[in-house]
């Protein structure tokens, strides 16, 4: 009986024994599946990663292909279709988009954004590069084609130098501190000179092309903070020392954009107020004067005007050092000083212009097919 | 005595079910790794086609500056018939070495014999995406083939423009 016992024993055990033998086969092979389907779906979500990264890029390829050239490309290629197939990729969606408004087509000089999504299994990738409207390369090759300049200086040198006469040969004169030497380069590939410092200032001696009865002063201009001060951010001044003769003085302030017109007797004739112009961003100011009075306009705009305003700028107190300046005044006049902190290009003075012609040449910045903002390519991955 | 070889014969099966399971996933193991070296080595020579002008001159090569003064060394890595001279995206087109070599000539770091890359270019028309000579396309798509023992581990595509000669640059 206890022999039979202990037999029973015994199998009991290699039962229980078996049993926990299977179950960890079991385990195993179950753990082994796991950990490999975990790994075949990380490896497949790294696949389609990659595939939507090649081919969200290769979209921006093409559409940045079919948009060049095309001055159209506002009206005509908001939306743009290109064969899923072609990128490899399970869907495709090609948009220009206006971040300012959501509208591309009421307002040319907005900026745009070219995005490029594509889907691939499970995952997305989006690519996103800024469309510039704005050439300032435009604005100065056409001013000539738009009216005749009495003074043109575009500000672009592209010599490349950084010593003190880098930009002598586009502003024929002189410039008081080396650090003018500093410049931006746009999306379209202009150079602009930048005003980072105290006393940077860019100064032409007075002459006669610098004196008429009816003008218009034109200046692109980028600052880079709000003014704080009277003292901040004089962006030109043309006979500017305040002492006898007419003269003129566009500055930002903390109370906004000021146009201080000086009369024969070196006095302050008009004083036009505007809200101060934002930093970052390029503004063309164009200052109206003359018989018919003064009008100060931004990006094409009116923002203010005077038409009591009359005097002229043909009858200065000639100054050897205080003829044309940009971005300051040497010589500070009601408590205005020098400094300036930001991008001026573009200046010119011209025959007085209507506000539709000063428009017009506001708009000839704008007219043409986009230019990439390469610095602005930023990858997303997103959730589709 | 029939416990004892029941017991010897689980424990024959725990152990080769042990290391059947483990030899599954240190194979998975090599294979994944295989994959993520073949993805390395795709990335890097689309990266390298696609910094290369669609027609014509290098837009970019911080290596070819480090090399101007010595000529030298410049000849004789044309010599080699690397990918040094290659000038334009085009001249990819059917690039295949084994063990896979950098632009340069060097060998490719961790890739043996057993390893291939291969490169084609495609050219099509911007607009109508038809198939276009490479004298007159826009858009040239390029391919990277990874192999490895004849098996192709990773095939990679993506689209160049003529336009992106300047998106890409510096």
């Amino acid at each position: 009986m206890g022999r039979l016992r202990r037999r029973f024993a015994r199998r009991g055990s290699v039962y229980v024994l078996s049993l926990v033998a299977g179950s960890a086969i079991a385990a195993m092979a179950v753990g082994g599946a796991l950990v490999r389907r975990e790994m075949a779906a990380r490896t497949g979500d790294l696949d389609d990663l990659v595939g939507a990264r090649n081919a969200a890029r290769s979209l921006l390829e093409i559409a940045v292909q079919r948009l060049d050239g095309r001055t159209d490309w506002r009206t005509a290629l908001g939306t743009m279709v290109i064969d899923p197939a072609f990128v490899e990729a399970d869907a495709t969606t090609v948009r220009i988009i206006d971040l300012i408004d959501g509208n591309l087509t009421n307002n040319s000089t907005d900026e745009a954004w070219l995005v490029c999504e594509a889907e691939v299994g499970a995952v997305a990738a989006r690519l996103t590069i800024r469309l510039e409207p704005l050439s300032l390369d435009r604005y100065n090759s056409r001013l000539d084609t738009l009216t005749i300049p009495l003074v043109h200086i575009p500000m672009d040198d592209s010599s490349g130098s950084t010593t003190a006469d880098a930009l002598e040969g586009a502003f024929d004169g002189f410039y008081s501190n080396a650090g003018i030497a500093e410049q931006d380069i746009e999306p379209d590939g202009t150079r602009v000179a930048s005003f980072d410092s105290d006393g940077d200032v860019m100064r032409r001696a007075h002459d006669p092309s610098l004196e008429t009865e009816d003008g218009t002063v034109i200046i692109w201009a980028r600052p880079t903070a709000m003014p704080t001060a009277i003292t901040d951010n004089v962006v030109v001044a043309i006979n500017g020392n305040g002492m006898n003769g007419e003269g003129l003085i566009i500055a930002d302030s903390p109370a906004g954009l000021n146009v201080t017109h000086l009369n024969n007797a070196g006095t302050p004739a008009s004083l036009l107020n505007t809200p101060s112009l934002s930093p970052g961003r390029w503004h063309m100011l164009a200052y109206t004067f003359g018989a018919g009075g003064a009008t100060l306009q931004v990006n094409g705009v009116q923002v203010s005007a005077n038409p009591s305003y009359t005097d002229a700028l043909d009858n200065p107190t000639v100054d050897a050092d205080a003829g044309l300046q940009v971005g300051g005044a040497l010589i500070p006049f009601v408590g205005m000083g020098r400094v300036y902190r930001g991008d001026l290009a573009g200046f010119s003075l011209v025959d007085g212009l209507t506000n539709a012609e000063v428009m017009a040449v506001y708009q000839s910045a704008f007219t043409g097919p986009p230019i990439l903002d390469r610095s602005s390519l930023r990858w997303t991955t997103i959730d589709p | 005595m029939a416990e004892a070889v029941t017991s010897v014969a689980i424990v024959g099966v725990i152990v080769v079910g042990a290391l059947s399971a483990t030899a599954g996933v240190a194979g998975l193991s090599q294979s994944a790794s295989d994959l993520a070296f073949a993805e390395q080595m795709a990335a890097d020579l689309l990266a390298e086609v696609s910094t290369v002008n669609t027609q014509g001159l290098v837009i970019y090569d911080e290596y070819r500056f480090d090399l101007v003064d010595d000529s030298e060394q410049i000849y004789s890595k044309f010599l080699a018939g690397t990918r040094f001279s290659f000038y334009s995206i085009s001249q990819y087109d059917g690039w295949s070495n084994s063990p896979p070599i950098t632009r340069y000539g060097d060998p490719y770091p961790g890739a043996d014999a057993t390893w291939r890359r291969t490169a084609i270019i495609q050219t099509y028309d911007g607009d109508t995406l038809a198939p276009e000579s490479q004298f007159t396309a826009e858009l040239f798509r390029i391919t990277v083939i990874v192999s490895r023992n004849g098996r192709d581990l990773v095939t990679r595509r993506v689209v160049r423009s003529q336009v992106g000669d300047t998106l890409w640059d510096g």
